[in-house]
C-alpha cells in the first residue's frame, strides 16, 4: 500500500495554481507564434502579437494571464494500492485559496449560484478517480468562464454516423464564436453517459496539442480540426489564421441506445498543467 | 491604426466616425462595468440617482484581477459583451459614446446602439496582462462593495481595439 499525505497534494496544487494562471503551455505558445505566419490585416496581426506579447509580460512580471482566472479544477488520479491520508478536500480548498490570494489572481468562485453570494477563491471541483496505474497523477485546470459557457453536450442516437460526431463538435465550436477567445482548445469526450461524456470532454482539454496524439481517436480528432479551422473564426474572432490550435478526444464505454458527446471549449490561453506524485 | 483621445471632442467625434474593422489606439478613461455593476446601474437609473456621470463616456467590460503592490492594475482583458446584451437600453439613457468587450452582439443590441450612436469596440480577449500595461491609472469611482465588479476608472494610453459596431 502506498500512501500520500493530502497536505503534499495540497502543495503541489498550490504550485500548479500559481504556474498555470502566470506561465503559458509550450505547446500552446508554439501554436500562437506559428499563427503568425497565418495572418495578414493589422488588426488581426496586432491582435495576435498582443496574445504572445501577453504571455512574456505575465511571466515577466507575475501578472495572471488572464483577469479570468477561472474555476479551478483538480483531477486526483489515484494510483493503485494507494491511500490518500488527511482531508484532501480541505487541504486542496486551503491551498487553492491561498494560491490565488498570494498571486494576485482574482476572486471567481461564487458559493452559492442562486443567490449569488460574493465571489471567493474556494472551493475548487475535485475530481477524485481510481484507476489501474502504478503512480498518482494530480492535473489542474483554471477554467475560465467565457469558454465554459460555451460548452455543450450532445445525446447522438446510436446509429449516428462518423460525420455526424464531426458535425457535433464542429457546430459546438461555430457557435462558441468569438466570445470564447478563439483560437480554442478542443476536449471532446465520447460515450460514457451524459455526465461522463462532459467529465472526459474537459479532462481531454488537459493534453498536449503537439508532438504524438495523447487522445483516443486520432483521425476523428484530425477531421474535427480541420473542419472547425474552415468555420474562418479565426484569432480572437477576426476571420484570419487558426480557429482551432488543438482537439483531444477521450471515451468511455456506453449503452446500446445511446452517443453521448460532450464538447468542452478552450480559449487560446487553456491553463493546465500536471504533476506525478 | 488611428490614435484617438477620449479627453477631446475631436477624439469623440473621430470614434463615432470610425469605421467597422478599423483599428484604434485610445487614450484617456474608460470605466469599467460587467454583469452586476449593470444590474445596478439599471436600478439606479430607474430611480433616477446613477452614481456617476456616465454621458459622452466610454464603458469598458472588465473585473480586473488585484492590483499587486506597485502594479497601477491587475490583469485587465476584456469579458464576454453578450451577456450585457440586455442592458442596451440603460447605455443608451446613460449617453455613453462607446463600449469595449469581446465577441458578438445580439442583433437588437447592435440596433440599439446604431440608432443611439454608440460604438461597440473589441480588445483583445485574454490578453490581460498586456492591457494591464496601457493602463495608466485605476481607482475605484461607483460601487466598492462589488469587488472586481466595481466601476473602475480606467486612464489608458494606446490601448488597442477594433471597431464591430
Amino acid at each position: 500500500m502506498r500512501r500520500l499525505r493530502a497536505k503534499d497534494v495540497a502543495g503541489k496544487v498550490y504550485e500548479l495554481c500559481v504556474k498555470v494562471n502566470t506561465c503559458i503551455r509550450p505547446d500552446i505558445r508554439r501554436a500562437l507564434q506559428s499563427a503568425l505566419a497565418e495572418v495578414r490585416s493589422e488588426s488581426a496581426r496586432v491582435f495576435l502579437s498582443a496574445l504572445i506579447e501577453n504571455a512574456r509580460i505575465a511571466r515577466k512580471t507575475g501578472l495572471p494571464l488572464c483577469q479570468d482566472t477561472g474555476l479551478v479544477i483538480v483531477f486526483v488520479e489515484l494510483g493503485k494500492d494507494t491511500c490518500i491520508q488527511g482531508d484532501l478536500v480541505g487541504e486542496v480548498n486551503r491551498a487553492v485559496e491561498r494560491a490565488y490570494k498570494d498571486a494576485h489572481l482574482r476572486p471567481s468562485v461564487v458559493r452559492d449560484p442562486v443567490e449569488r453570494t460574493p465571489p471567493g477563491w474556494a472551493p475548487a471541483l475535485i475530481h477524485l478517480e481510481p484507476t489501474r496505474r502504478k503512480r498518482t497523477r494530480i492535473v489542474v485546470l483554471a477554467k475560465g468562464f467565457g469558454s465554459e459557457n460555451k460548452s455543450r453536450l450532445h445525446m447522438l442516437l446510436p446509429t449516428a454516423k462518423r460525420e455526424e460526431i464531426v458535425d457535433a463538435v464542429v457546430s459546438t465550436i461555430g457557435s462558441a464564436g468569438a466570445s470564447a477567445c478563439p483560437p480554442f482548445v478542443v476536449g471532446v469526450g465520447i460515450g460514457g453517459t451524459s455526465d461522463r461524456a462532459m467529465s472526459l470532454a474537459k479532462r481531454a482539454l488537459c493534453l498536449r496539442i503537439d508532438g504524438p496524439y495523447r487522445g483516443e481517436y486520432p483521425e476523428l480528432a484530425r477531421d474535427i480540426k480541420e473542419k472547425a479551422n474552415r468555420l474562418g473564426i479565426g484569432v480572437l474572432g477576426l476571420g484570419e489564421g487558426p480557429t482551432v490550435l488543438g482537439v483531444n478526444i477521450l471515451s468511455a464505454p456506453t449503452h446500446i441506445a445511446g452517443l453521448p458527446v460532450g464538447v468542452n471549449i478552450g480559449c487560446h490561453s487553456t491553463r493546465w498543467g500536471e504533476v506525478l506524485m | 491604426m488611428r490614435r484617438i483621445d477620449l479627453r477631446s471632442p475631436e477624439g469623440i467625434k473621430a470614434l463615432r466616425s470610425a469605421r467597422k474593422g478599423d483599428l484604434l489606439l485610445l487614450d484617456g478613461p474608460l470605466y469599467t462595468a460587467r454583469d452586476q455593476a449593470h444590474r445596478r446601474l439599471r436600478e439606479d437609473l430607474s430611480r433616477g440617482e446613477p452614481p456617476i456621470d456616465l454621458r459622452g463616456k466610454v464603458i469598458y467590460y472588465c473585473g480586473p484581477t488585484p492590483a499587486p503592490e506597485g502594479m497601477v492594475v491587475g490583469s485587465c482583458g476584456p469579458t464576454s459583451s453578450y451577456r450585457m446584451d440586455k442592458y442596451a437600453d440603460v447605455m443608451e439613457k446613460l449617453g455613453v459614446v462607446g463600449l469595449i468587450g469581446k465577441g458578438e452582439r445580439s442583433p437588437s443590441a447592435g440596433r440599439t446602439f446604431k440608432k443611439a450612436g454608440i460604438r461597440y469596440l473589441i480588445a483583445p480577449g485574454g490578453a490581460g496582462a498586456y492591457l494591464a500595461q496601457r493602463v495608466v491609472r485605476a481607482q475605484v469611482v461607483a460601487y466598492p462593495e462589488l469587488g472586481p465588479e466595481a466601476i473602475y476608472e480606467f486612464v489608458v494610453e494606446g490601448f488597442p481595439v477594433v471597431v464591430e459596431i
